[in-house]
């Protein structure tokens, strides 16, 4: 589906990751794990192409990410990304740029009303972003990506901002999509949650992939990588792993 | 109501947003063709307005009224029309490119160097039809890119202090052509101040022509403006091309200013009061620029023919240059909406 060959990426000046060379599986969850300033929302930038590699290739279904033209690769991939201004725009006019990829901004009511009500933000839909609290704010943007309509979706921290509770349901709402044939690959900080809802971990550490593999396969790197202790327990009658 | 805050307040919400914004749209229309007959009408002369077009119409300028309607008053409320929707759309596209509620083409420059740019064409080539037009657009163009390249990455108060630096440089050009040419413009202290005494329709006929296309061109890209509000790396994700866009509307907007201060002088904050009021209308979270920069053309040519009608009546049979006129109601909301910001920041 999505594979980074050689890839090294950065900055005028700063590289900011090099060497990455993994594929993300389709129709698999992908979480991507490491230490803060690591690379990863970098990585994710490059893989739908607003950030060109300095070196390497990304490629999507065997084609250069470059060679896709914007709006078809917006067909293709949607991006949430990490929300830091909150532009002045209601649930719904938000979740309708999502069509502007298809160019059918104006008569996409039913998608847009489909997409607010799987990513349950339909009763948010007249409120504005700047009223709403973080977790509301991030199902508005998962609508909107819902609403793009494209077989992957790149999650940079969904789950950022949110309580324990809401974490679970967008990890949910994430395995649901996933369900319905979507690949995903998603930066996530909460390492038990990556681990329990991933089908596979990149973890990345100092600008390189340091272990790429299931969830089973990188436990163990990535406590090293984090300094903390992993373990498989079994809770309700489900091995989890847990760090601590 | 869910974990997530879903609310009776949406539908509540929902009802308190009032008429649709076509309606609101089609009421701003009548509003600015009423000032715009009011300022036919009235002046130091009241004129009987049909019979006065009738004169026009058939070519009989014998009647006192059709002579002021057709050398007078049709031009002066036609430049204030064009000058003001003019200004208002270029205020509400910079504001859209910069993401920043306080820039407005006098707060960052463009006007004061697109009238540089007038001042200096007009000097070294004098009597050259559509120098004037041209010089304008090109000192509003680099009036912004300066401004951008000063404050590149830099927050919103630092655009506006750069936009302050460069109004003052290219004000300061404007007073050594004065000095050095005396007789460059005539009457260049009101051109200063902003105004449209004096305006004649041959004054206009350049201006218009790229006005009316720069108006049309930027509700085209009203969608690609409406994206450029989601912040560079979303719009890019939704398949924008962010930088041409920006581009685009940047050209589109010192059309607009450079064109609009070419006839007017260097008319104030019509590009800030016009938007903001037109979002505080429509608002600014569930419109989209389809609807707000149509409004803000039609805000923007009453709001400046109404000033310019009270500017030439209240204080008659002085006229008031209307540039002070707004300067006066535009200077105390430009400081209202710094205080708002630097509460938003703190």
């Amino acid at each position: 589906m999505i594979r980074f060959d050689n890839v090294a990426a950065g900055y005028p000046g700063r590289e900011v990751f090099s060497d990455v060379s993994f594929t993300v599986p389709r129709g698999k969850i992908t979480a991507l794990i490491g230490p803060n300033g690591c690379g990863k929302t970098t990585l994710l930038q490059t893989a739908c192409g607003l950030i060109r590699p300095l070196a390497g290739e990304v490629l999507l279904d065997g084609r250069a990410i470059g060679s896709y033209k914007r709006r078809e690769l917006a067909r293709l991939m949607s991006l949430l990304p990490q929300s830091r201004e909150v532009p002045s725009l209601t649930v719904e006019r938000l979740t309708a740029f999502g069509r502007y990829p298809h160019g059918d901004m104006r008569n996409a009511k039913e998608q847009v009303e489909g997409a607010l009500r799987r990513a349950g933000a339909w009763e948010l839909r007249h409120r504005e972003l700047r009223e709403l609290s973080g977790g509301e704010r991030q199902r508005a943007y998962i609508a909107m990506a819902l609403c793009q309509d494209s077989e992957v979706l790149l999650l940079d921290e969904p789950t950022t901002y949110l309580d324990i509770g809401q974490k679970n349901q967008v990890m949910e709402l994430i395995r649901s999509l996933n369900a319905q044939g979507r690949t995903v690959l998603a930066v996530l900080h909460d390492l038990p949650l990556a681990f329990m809802y991933s089908d596979y971990v990149a973890l990345m550490d100092g600008g390189r992939l340091k272990a790429f593999g299931t969830p089973d396969e990188t436990r163990e790197a990535a406590a090293k990588t984090f300094g903390v202790k992993q373990a498989l327990v079994t809770l309700e009658g489900r091995e989890q792993i847990i760090f601590y | 109501m869910s974990i997530w805050g879903s609310s009776l307040r949406s539908e509540n919400e929902r009802k308190k947003s009032g008429l649709p914004g076509g309606v609101k749209l089609a009421l701003l229309a009548v509003l600015t063709l009423s000032c715009a007959v009011l300022g036919l009408c009235l002046g130091s002369t009241v004129i009987d307005l049909p019979a006065a077009l009738a004169g026009v119409i058939s070519g009989d300028l014998s009647p006192a009224g059709s002579r002021i309607l057709l050398y007078v008053r049709l031009p002066r409320v036609l430049a204030a029309m064009l000058a003001g929707s003019a200004l208002s759309v270029s205020g509400m596209l910079i504001q859209a490119v910069l993401s920043n509620p306080l820039a407005a083409p006098n707060v960052i420059g463009v006007n004061a160097g697109a009238g540089f740019f007038t001042f200096l064409s007009m000097a070294l080539l004098p009597g050259v039809r559509g120098a004037a037009q041209l010089g304008a657009f090109l000192g509003a163009l680099s009036a912004v890119l300066l401004v951008l390249a000063v404050s590149a990455g830099a927050g919103r108060l630092t655009i506006i202090l750069s936009g302050v630096a460069v109004s003052s440089i290219f004000t300061a050009g404007i007073n050594t052509v004065k000095t050095f040419c005396p007789d460059t413009l005539y009457n260049g202290s009101a051109f200063l101040i902003g105004g449209f005494s004096g305006v004649s329709l041959q004054d206009l006929s350049p201006a218009w022509a790229m006005i009316l296309p720069a108006l049309a061109l930027a509700w085209g890209l009203s969608r690609q403006a409406d994206l450029l509000g989601l912040g560079e790396a979303p719009a890019r994700s939704l398949g924008l091309n962010v930088k041409l866009t920006r581009f685009v509307l940047i050209i589109l907007s010192c059309v607009l200013a450079g064109c609009a201060v070419s006839f007017s002088g260097l008319l104030s904050f019509v590009g800030l009061l016009a938007p903001h009021m037109v979002r505080k209308i429509f608002g600014e979270a569930k419109t989209s620029h389809r609807l707000l920069i149509p409004a803000a053309a039609l805000l923007g040519a009453g709001f400046v023919t109404l000033c310019d009608l009270l500017s030439r009546t209240l204080f008659a049979p002085y006229e008031l240059p209307v540039g002070i006129l707004l300067s006066f109601v535009g200077g105390p909301f430009f400081l209202s909406l710094l205080i708002r910001e630097r509460r938003r920041s703190l």
